[in-house]
């Protein structure tokens, strides 16, 4: 037997802006539930989420068991009528009448007669029968509300009473004592006849003698919840109302009484109120969508999701994707894996890295790896609303490969009506210049948005008169236009285009013996486009997605030794296509399901394009380093999200790969959230990951002997299997602290990974090829608090354990750090300032036998201030302790870059609301 | 319970009979007077026609065996009268009923079909037409067939550029449509005050009859041109009666009554727009009608819309008959515009329920 009324998991938004966070509540038949709570709780928004007014953004609301958006409005109006706190009827309606409005949902069951029958029965039951032939406007506030209650039951008769539900908002705000009274035992014996009743009510000691529940809100939360005489104590109320309350329990009386005694409010109180008083920006958006692909909160979201808004990121004084997640707890940004093969921000999760994170954009998977993995710091971060980080093999929607986790950088269609824009501009250390910009426009389900972005930055030369560079000179231009369009009722059309330029500038110099040093200048070109289309049905809460995707990376790297003619150009081109169907459906108010089928077709080949000196003369040659190869895979995939009770939720997967080259592969998973009690959220997952060999890694040959090593592909490499497990608990010990514990283990067989060991010694070349290594684990775990003083001082500190073991060799995988603390501070000052901090310490990481990676420690410092209501101007620093690369020492992988300061502007415009 | 409910039932039965009753009544009037309206329309006019003569004429033209009337009567009455007065009967019912439902969609008593810009619309395509055909010395029976063209256009543009943009404001639909009407109208107005300047005399002259209105366009055609417009707000609109008075609780208590307001709204406007685009095109715009006979009748009726349709229709074609069939008497052989007869005679009898209306509403 479901409740009458189920809201779970109710989140709703406006303007980003949270009007309700994370609310559940059942309301049975025969029970009354009061809402109580100070003004701008969010007590009318709950009442309108549950009259079906509006539609929650995320969560679910059921009546008698199917989801109110479901109903039509006549049928909802059969079941569920709602009595308004005032009503703005002005013109001379007799009362009778006005009851009979009631009716009009009966409009096509019933008969004049019966509505008039029916009207009259439910003025008798409110003792307006001697009014009904008033003229409403004659009638005092008290006796118009209970018209309205009339109204209501009117409304109802008829339908079955068993489960019809009546909300009310403040039905006693205009009545006098003895009608409050009146009006609180009618709603009593409405509900004793089996009626589900929601009241929001002022009156504590009313809603402690009728009601049978109560729900206690703030800040659109709900504080506590449970019987009512339970919850309504002088404790949880004056948190709610910043009141001190006396409660009597008098043992004449059959209920408690509760009075306010004073506003907790002194003058130091007042003065810490302005320096602490709510602020806006410290309550962020908390919806995520990696783990269903639909809009869950991120404290329900059955797979655990951290998230990095652009403003955090902006915060964190970042210019793309990696700068953006480095810091975030668990996450490695390295700045370079494999030392010379350079990836200057390549992510690393649960000791994986490589393809074994799957970088998605809207979660289509990105490609364009360099030296095996996707670089984020060339992922601008213009147009990214947040970065969505989860960890561990856990959903089934995106791809078997996600051992280590997904990373989703997602943008999202303007909020604001009318036209919109955003930007940021900014100077930083190294003659370094960004802009990010977006304008929008939005006409109610129709939006356009341009993203543009630009970024210039001076090399970073290793050793000063020569010219080798750490860091290339970037110039790096984005622009992509994003448009979402409503096709028809329940219908629309989501068109993406971006392109990405990138030009990059270094240069190296080497000594050769007896010849002296040679400068070689490696520019790189890089362009990168992708195009989606993306079609979504609606009906319900269950949707149909098919969408088409096109991405391709074209890059040219040059080695071109200066003064002289001898030169090498690389070119590689990549595309991948795809197409993808998801539907989910929302069976019921227990079961959703994901099901999903994708294809994908991947390609992928290398040119060399050389000048040498073959016998002395100049001979241009070309060699196709590796042939067009294509790689096809379908998948297919479905998820179950699973409530079996309001509290618990599990959700099983399954994905079925099959790939042109290495055949198929199911990968189950699984994963559970149990939220222990209202603060206490415990998760559990558990996965299978199969990862086929990337084309590179197959086939790949990169010769730069002159350097002394070369890199081959191996084409015997078996594909990597692991199993993998995670859990959390995340405790909101107090609204305003979080406490996150967690753990994870994988195991992985034939795991890839460069195998360092010369295979031809006595060359002076190393040869690099990739291998198979047996059997390797990684497990950690991690510990984080978040807590707030006050509503403007915000502030987390967290550790990171992280071990790894190549079980084969018995030894540690190379470039794991065990340990991370990390500590932010952000704290908002009158007159519009802002402060924020940062510190991460990070271990020693053993890189080779007898080569270590050294620890190091970064401060970030940023002050912001407000300029008006829509800008910012901010001046930061980050890395301040300059923790920089000794380009000399084996194993260094601490940040290319140093101390960097940036001065800048950003600006958020649109329409006012 | 229920023996208790019955008992009132039967307590409060007299005094509901005798507002049902007044309701009966008051629509039995206003009956009576469109049947008034329409024989003595019939009968007076610059050429007499008896009574009598009108049912010999009725009889023959049934085919029943009766002495015609000689032919220039006949015309007179077959060709001139009759069609004039089912114009009017059309016209004057259809703003009376868009009168009622604007008032009600809009939760105004002021409301009219002219409110979102319908009417300004009409007007402005109108006087375009009246100035800029006219200046490439167009044959005048083009220029008689573009006008309610044109009209009719322009108030369907306006009323559907009115809605798009209310769209697009945030505010409350209703109020958003209200003040966009508004500020379409204040266009529209501003550019007939600069065509009136470029106007010449006799332009100038057509524009201001046109804006006053007369049914002396009519015809047979004409009438049926209008007739599918017509019906389908006569059918129509009774049938969200009931719905715009849950509208007067306000949008979203409408809403919680199974109400789907944007469809309403949405319905209401349409019907009303192709209805007085329709009309308006023939006959010119017609002020007071809508706005008076409407409410008026809520101050006798009260505000439930099913009562007021009814009434309002047939008030409305009342008036409209009988204010035409004066225009035509006053100054013969010349006419008045009509719309200075509506308000003529509709603003005293408005004074006087008005001062009436204290006693009535308690």
């Amino acid at each position: 037997m479901s409740a009458a009324l189920e809201l779970t998991g109710i989140c709703v938004e406006r303007g980003g802006r949270s009007l309700v966070r994370e609310l559940s509540l059942d309301l049975d038949a025969g029970e009354v539930v009061a809402v109580v709570g100070p003004n701008g709780a969010g007590k009318s928004t709950l009442l309108r989420v549950a009259s079906g007014e509006i539609a929650p953004t995320s969560g679910s609301a059921r009546l008698s068991g199917r989801a109110l958006q479901d109903w039509t409005a006549s049928g909802r109006a059969l079941r569920r009528a709602v009595v308004p706190q005032t009503s703005d009827l002005s013109v001379g309606f007799e009362v009778r009448d006005v009851v009979l409005l009631g009716r009009l949902p009966h409009r096509d069951r019933s008969n004049a007669r019966d509505d008039e029958a029916a009207a009259l029965r439910a003025l008798a039951r409110v003792g307006l029968t001697h009014l009904a032939q008033r003229t409403y406007t004659t009638l005092s506030g008290g006796e118009r509300q209970r018209v309205h209650l009339a109204r209501a039951l009117a409304q109802l008769d008829g339908a079955e009473r068993r489960g019809a539900v009546l909300l009310l908002d403040e039905p006693t705000a205009s009545l006098d004592l003895a009608h409050a009274c009146a009006a609180l035992e009618l709603i009593r014996g409405l509900a004793d006849e089996g009626r589900a009743v929601l009241v929001v009510i002022h009156d504590l000691t009313l809603a402690a003698r009728y009601a049978d529940r109560a729900v206690v809100l703030r800040d659109g939360q709900a504080l506590a919840q449970g019987a009512a005489r339970e919850v309504l104590t002088p404790e949880v109320l004056g948190r709610a109302y910043d009141v001190e309350l006396v409660r009597i329990d008098d043992p004449r009386l059959s209920f408690p009484v509760l009075l306010p005694v004073r506003a907790r409010l002194g003058a130091a109180v007042a003065a810490l109120a302005l320096l602490c008083a709510p602020d806006a920006a410290h309550a962020e958006p908390e919806l995520v969508v990696t783990g269903t692909r639909s809009p869950e909160s991120t404290q329900r979201a059955t797979v655990a999701t951290r998230v990095v808004t652009r403003k955090e990121a902006e915060r964190r004084g970042a210019t793309d994707v990696g700068e953006a997640l480095s810091g975030e707890l668990g996450v490695q940004v390295n700045s370079s894996a494999y030392d010379y093969l350079g990836n200057p921000a390549a992510i690393q999760i649960q000791g994986f890295d490589a393809d074994r994170v799957l970088v998605l954009e809207d979660g289509e998977r990105v490609i364009g790896d360099v030296g095996g993995a996707i670089d984020l710091s060339r992922l601008p971060l213009a147009g990214v609303q947040r970065i969505e980080v989860v960890t561990g093999p856990t959903s089934s929607l995106y791809g078997a490969s996600a051992i280590g986790g997904v990373v989703n950088v997602i943008t999202a269609p303007p909020d604001a009506e009318g036209p919109s824009a955003s930007a940021r501009g900014e100077w930083r250390s190294r003659n370094t210049w960004l802009g990010l910009g977006t304008a929008a426009l939005r006409a109610d389900e129709s939006w356009i948005a341009l993203d543009g972005g630009y970024l210039r930055s001076d090399a970073l030369r290793l050793r000063s008169p020569l010219p080798d560079t750490a860091l290339p000179e970037v110039h790096r231009s984005s622009g992509g236009v994003r448009a979402g369009l409503p096709l028809f009722a329940g219908g629309s059309l989501l068109l993406k285009a971006k392109i990405v330029h990138d030009d990059l500038r270094g240069a190296t110099s080497q000594v050769v013996p007896g010849l002296g040093r040679y400068t070689t200048e490696t520019p790189e070109t890089t362009r990168r486009y992708a195009l989606y289309a993306g079609e979504t049905l609606r009906l319900g809460a269950s949707s149909l997605r098919i969408s088409l995707a096109r991405q391709g990376v074209d890059d040219a790297t040059g080695d071109d030794r200066v003064a002289s003619p001898l030169d090498e150009t690389r070119s590689r081109a990549q595309a991948l296509t795809s197409g993808e169907a998801t539907v989910t459906w929302a069976q019921d108010a227990h079961c959703t399901w994901v099901f999903g089928a994708r294809g994908e077709v991947e390609r992928f080949s290398q040119s060399l394009r050389r000048t040498a000196l073959v016998l002395g003369t100049l001979t241009q040659s070309e060699v196709v380093e590796v042939a067009p190869t294509s790689l096809g895979s379908a998948a297919a995939y479905a998820q179950l999200g699973w409530r079996p009770s309001r509290d618990v939720t599990v959700m099983p997967g399954a994905r079925a790969e099959h790939h042109t080259r290495y055949g198929s592969v199911v990968a189950p998973r699984l994963a559970a959230s149990v939220r222990a009690s209202d603060a206490v959220t415990v998760r559990a997952s558990l996965g299978r990951g199969f990862r086929a060999p990337s084309a590179k890694e197959l086939g790949f040959f990169f010769d730069h002997s002159f350097l002394g090593y070369r890199v081959e592909g191996n084409p015997e490499l078996r594909p990597e299997t692991s199993w993998g497990v995670n859990g959390e608990v995340a405790w909101r010990v107090e609204p305003e602290v979080l406490v996150r514990v967690g753990g994870f283990a994988n195991w992985v067989h034939d795991l890839i990974d460069f195998d360092l060991a010369p295979v031809q010694p006595g060359t002076g070349v190393t040869d690099y090829t990739y291998a198979n290594i047996g059997k390797a684990r990684t497990w950690g775990g991690e510990a984080q608090v978040r807590f707030a003083l006050g509503s403007r001082l915000s502030s987390e500190v967290g550790y990171c354990f992280l071990g790894t073991r190549d079980d084969t060799l018995g030894r540690p995988l190379p470039s794991r750090r065990p340990h991370t603390v990390l500590a932010g501070l952000r704290w908002s000052l009158p007159a519009g300032f802002e402060i924020v901090g940062r510190w991460r310490a990070v271990s020693e990481a053993w890189v080779a036998e007898g080569v270590y990676a050294p620890p190091f420690t970064t401060v970030d410092v940023r002050v912001a201030k407000a300029l008006g209501s829509n800008a910012q101007a901010y001046v930061g620093g980050t890395n301040l302790l300059d923790a920089a690369r000794d380009p000399l020492r084996a194993g260094d992988q601490r940040p290319l870059a140093g101390r960097t300061l940036y001065l800048g502007l950003s600006a958020e415009l649109a329409r006012e609301p | 319970m229920t023996d208790r409910a019955l008992a009132l039932t039967d307590a409060a039965r007299p005094r509901i009979r005798g507002r049902r009753e007044r309701a009966r009544w008051v629509t039995a009037v206003c009956a009576l007077l469109l049947a008034l309206a329409v024989v003595s329309g019939t009968a007076i006019g610059p050429v007499p026609i008896s009574l009598a003569d009108v049912l010999r004429a009725l009889v023959h033209g049934l085919g029943l065996p009766a002495a015609a009337l000689d032919a220039g009567t006949e015309h007179v009455l077959v060709a001139l009268r009759l069609p004039r007065i089912a114009l009017g009967v059309l016209v004057g019912s259809v703003l009376a009923l868009v009168g009622a439902s604007m008032q009600g969609l809009f939760r105004n008593a002021l409301a009219d079909p002219g409110l979102i810009g319908m009417a300004s619309g009409a007007a402005l395509a109108a006087d375009l037409v009246i100035v800029f055909a006219g200046h490439h010395a167009a044959p005048r029976g083009l220029l008689l067939g573009l006008l309610p063209a044109a009209a009719f256009g322009g108030a369907l543009v306006t009323t559907l550029l009115v809605w798009q943009l209310a769209r697009r404001s945030r505010r409350e639909p209703t109020l958003a449509l209200l003040l966009t009407g508004f500020a379409l109208s204040a266009i529209a107005n501003a550019s007939i005050g600069v065509l009136s300047l470029v106007a010449d005399e006799g332009q100038l002259r057509s524009m201001t009859l046109w804006l006053l209105g007369s049914l002396n366009g009519a015809s047979w055609p004409v009438v049926l041109a209008c007739l599918p417009a017509v019906l389908a707000t006569w059918i129509a609109l009774p049938r969200v009666a009931r719905q715009l008075d849950a509208l007067q609780l306000g949008e979203r208590e409408a809403g919680h009554l199974g109400v789907d307001v944007h469809a309403l709204r949405r319905r209401v406007i349409a019907l009303s727009a192709l209805a007085v685009g329709a009309c308006v095109g023939f006959t010119g715009a017609i002020g007071f009608v809508g706005l008076i006979v409407p409410h008026a009748l809520r101050l006798l009726l009260g505000p439930s819309h099913g009562a007021l349709f009814l009434g309002s229709a047939l008030l409305g074609a009342a008036l409209l008959v009988a204010s035409d069939s004066i225009a035509r008497v006053v100054i013969a052989p010349a006419e008045l515009p009509i719309g200075v007869v509506t308000a003529l005679v509709g603003a005293p009898v408005f004074l006087a329920l008005l001062l009436r209306q204290e006693r009535l509403a308690l």
